[in-house]
Formats: C-alpha cells, sequence, structure tokens
C-alpha cells in the first residue's frame, strides 16, 4: 500500500500530465469494472432488468 | 488514513460512507453529488481545490455504474447526449468566461453576486418542481377518485409540459426523433440551445449538470423523468472526464481518496438506479425539489449568513436522509412487487 501510495505521490509532484492521464483511466476503469462485476452479481441473483421496451409490454399485458 | 495529496488524516468509513449516500441520491435522481462532497471534504480540512478535484474524478467512476444500470433499464438517450454535449462545453465555457470577468471586478462583488445567483435558481426551481409535483399529485387523486385503480396511480403517467410542448412544435431544421424519450419530433436547435443554457449556469455557478439539466430535460425537452436521470448520468459522464483530466494536471486530485469515496458510490449508485423502477416520476421530481430547496438553504448559510457549519449539517444529514427514504422505497417497491406477482 504504501509503494502505491508513493508512486502516485511521486507522479502527482513530477509527472503531471501522466498523472492526469492515469487518474481519468484509473477511475474510468473502476468504473467499467464495477459495472461488471454488479451487473454478474445481479444476473447470479435472478435479479431481472427489463428494457423499456419490455416494461412497457408487460404493462400492456 | 492519511492521504499525503491532499495532506488530510481521514477515516475510510467516512469516505465510503459518504460515497454511498452520494451514490443513492446520483443513481436515483441523476446527480454528480459535487455539492454535497466539497463542503463535506472541506469541514475536513481538505483544502477546496483537492475537494472540488477529488469530488469530479470519484463522479466519473460512480457515473459509469449508474449509467450502466439506466441504460439496462432503457433510460438512456444516446441521441439527446450526443446533442448536449457540445452544448454543454460551449456553455460551461462561456460561463467561466463571466465568472473571470466577475472576478475582474472584486472577489467580494463575485461572492455574492454567484450566492445570490445560486439561491435564486435553486429555490425557484424548488418552488416550480413542488408546483408541477402538487399539480400531478392532485390529477391523480382526481383520476383516481372517478376511477380506482388496482395497481399504481394516474401519477404514473408523466404529462409533458406546455414548455416542452412549444419547444417540440417549433420545426427548425434538423429535427430528430426519440423513442427512448418519447418524443416524436424536437429540433436539434432547441436542445444545443438548451445545453449551452444549462453549461453557462454550470460554469458560472462552478456546480455539477445535475442541478440544472434534469429539470431542463424534462420540463424544456420533454424527457420522462426516468429517461433525463439516464441521460443526465451520461453527461455526467463527458463533463466528469473532461474536469478530472483538467483538474489532475493542476494537481488537484487526490485519486487514492476518489477510488476510497467511489467504492461507496458504486454501491449506493446501484440502489438509487434500481430505487427508479419501483417509483414514478412524480415521486423522484418531488424527492428533487426538496433537495433543492435544501441545497438551496445550505448556500443562504455558507454565502451569507457565514454559518460554515449549518450548512455542512444542512447538506450531509439531509442527504443521509434522503439515502435512507430511497432505501426506503426500494424495499417497499420489492415488496410490492412480489406480493403482486401471481404465484408470490
Amino acid at each position: 500500500m504504501d509503494t502505491v501510495v508513493d508512486t502516485l505521490q511521486q507522479w502527482h509532484d513530477h509527472q503531471r500530465l501522466f498523472y492526469a492521464t492515469v487518474t481519468v483511466l484509473a477511475m474510468a476503469a473502476s468504473g467499467l469494472i464495477f459495472a461488471f462485476i454488479l451487473q454478474w452479481l445481479t444476473s447470479l441473483a435472478g435479479i431481472d432488468t427489463p428494457s423499456r421496451g419490455e416494461k412497457d409490454k408487460k404493462a400492456a399485458d | 488514513m492519511y492521504f499525503p495529496v491532499a495532506e488530510a488524516t481521514i477515516a475510510l468509513w467516512y469516505l465510503i460512507g459518504i460515497g454511498f449516500a452520494i451514490g443513492v441520491c446520483g443513481g436515483f435522481m441523476g446527480m454528480g453529488g459535487g455539492w454535497i462532497l466539497v463542503p463535506a471534504l472541506m469541514a475536513l480540512g481538505v483544502r477546496e481545490n483537492i475537494a472540488i478535484g477529488t469530488s469530479l474524478a470519484q463522479m466519473l467512476g460512480h457515473a459509469i455504474v449508474s449509467t450502466s444500470r439506466h441504460w439496462q433499464f432503457g433510460n438512456v438517450s444516446i441521441k439527446i447526449a450526443l446533442v448536449m454535449i457540445p452544448g454543454t462545453a460551449i456553455g460551461i465555457e462561456i460561463g467561466a468566461r463571466i465568472l473571470e470577468a466577475l472576478k475582474a471586478l472584486g472577489e467580494a462583488h463575485v461572492e455574492h453576486t454567484i450566492g445570490g445567483l445560486y439561491v435564486v435558481l435553486l429555490l425557484s426551481l424548488a418552488i416550480f418542481v413542488y408546483r408541477d409535483v402538487r399539480r400531478a399529485w392532485r390529477r391523480a387523486a382526481k383520476a383516481n377518485a372517478a376511477e380506482p385503480r388496482d395497481g399504481g396511480t394516474a401519477a404514473d403517467e408523466e404529462k409533458t409540459s406546455r414548455l416542452a410542448l412549444w419547444a417540440q412544435s417549433l420545426k427548425l431544421c434538423p429535427c430528430i426523433s426519440c423513442s427512448i424519450a418519447q418524443i416524436q419530433s424536437i429540433s436539434v436547435w432547441v436542445i444545443f440551445f438548451s445545453a449551452i443554457a444549462a453549461g453557462v449556469l454550470t460554469g458560472l455557478l462552478g456546480v455539477g449538470g445535475g442541478l440544472v439539466r434534469l429539470p431542463m430535460l424534462i420540463y424544456l425537452i420533454g424527457c420522462p423523468t426516468t429517461v433525463a436521470v439516464g441521460t443526465d448520468l451520461l453527461e455526467v459522464i463527458i463533463s466528469g472526464s473532461y474536469g478530472t483530466f483538467t483538474h489532475a494536471l493542476k494537481g488537484n486530485v487526490d485519486l487514492l481518496m476518489a477510488f476510497y469515496i467511489f467504492v461507496g458510490a458504486a454501491g449506493g449508485a446501484q440502489v438509487g438506479a434500481f430505487a427508479t423502477r419501483y417509483v414514478n416520476g412524480t415521486q423522484i421530481r418531488g424527492i428533487f425539489a426538496f433537495v433543492a430547496l435544501i441545497a438551496g438553504l445550505s448556500v443562504i448559510a455558507n454565502s451569507f449568513l457565514k454559518m460554515q457549519t449549518l450548512a455542512l449539517v444542512l447538506i450531509v444529514g439531509v442527504t443521509a436522509l434522503m439515502a435512507l427514504f430511497i432505501i426506503a422505497l426500494l424495499v417497499i417497491g420489492i415488496k410490492q412487487e412480489a406480493a403482486d406477482t401471481p404465484g408470490a
């Protein structure tokens, strides 16, 4: 953990452009990974996530 | 835990907890939550520039999680978002330049002008949306009295505002249709110039888009509330990416802190997004009106009465309460669905 903190601190202090790129990519990747994991977990739990069309069809039925 | 970029020691449970509450409200109302997180971090000794940059970074992550969920629910209109993006960027630039021009007149001048404008905007939004919600509830009550229904109320049927109907009747080419937003035809220019107007306010007031864009999408463009939430969140990804990059270049982002807040927010965003399945648009707008009112009061307390603690308690307290309320709505909705399912 300390190594991660030190590395980030070093990039922040000396390589700003690289730090900015890593920040955006890290947060975007974290978002995508979390979205994927949570989607997988909900499908595993059997929770259906119907699209609007399906919902409307169900309501019409 | 000590965060060297922010030069502050903050308990992880606080970051994850506040992230969770912001995530719940964000997933439910299509907000980034910067207006809640920035004062909450500043109260712990984080400098304002770091608080803003870190807030934008976590916003980017949690908006991706929320948008993916809303995408599954069919709540994201790519067409409208694509037209809005350039308009928002131009508007933010115009707003930032107006702010610079105001700053040239003097810092104190800026604080009061911006604070005043912010309060007027938030309170007007709160009153406008509240009146609309009250009308919808009355309509629902009348309709239910005339023809009682087994499940749901007439409030479930959203009525397009008169302003949106007028905007949709303007036939300035090119026009687009959008089946997700249930819009048969709307001029691209209406969406573009609306986005510029929202962008100007965002750039001028320094708030994320949610507070301004959500009512604009509902009342001016004519999107159903849930579609407005999903489309707004897609916009938050774009503005969040740009904001994170520019702030990180200036050294204003603590990546590690942003990540811990994001962990809480990602979980909360799922809860908020799921809750939109079990409530109708009127309920979302009603909660939005209440949040806008509290945000306005907190700005009055912070900028005009100089009562920072009261402002913080108002924001954090109401966010936590709203998160609990939304979770309760979700639990009630799930129970009701289970009871309504045949054979359950």
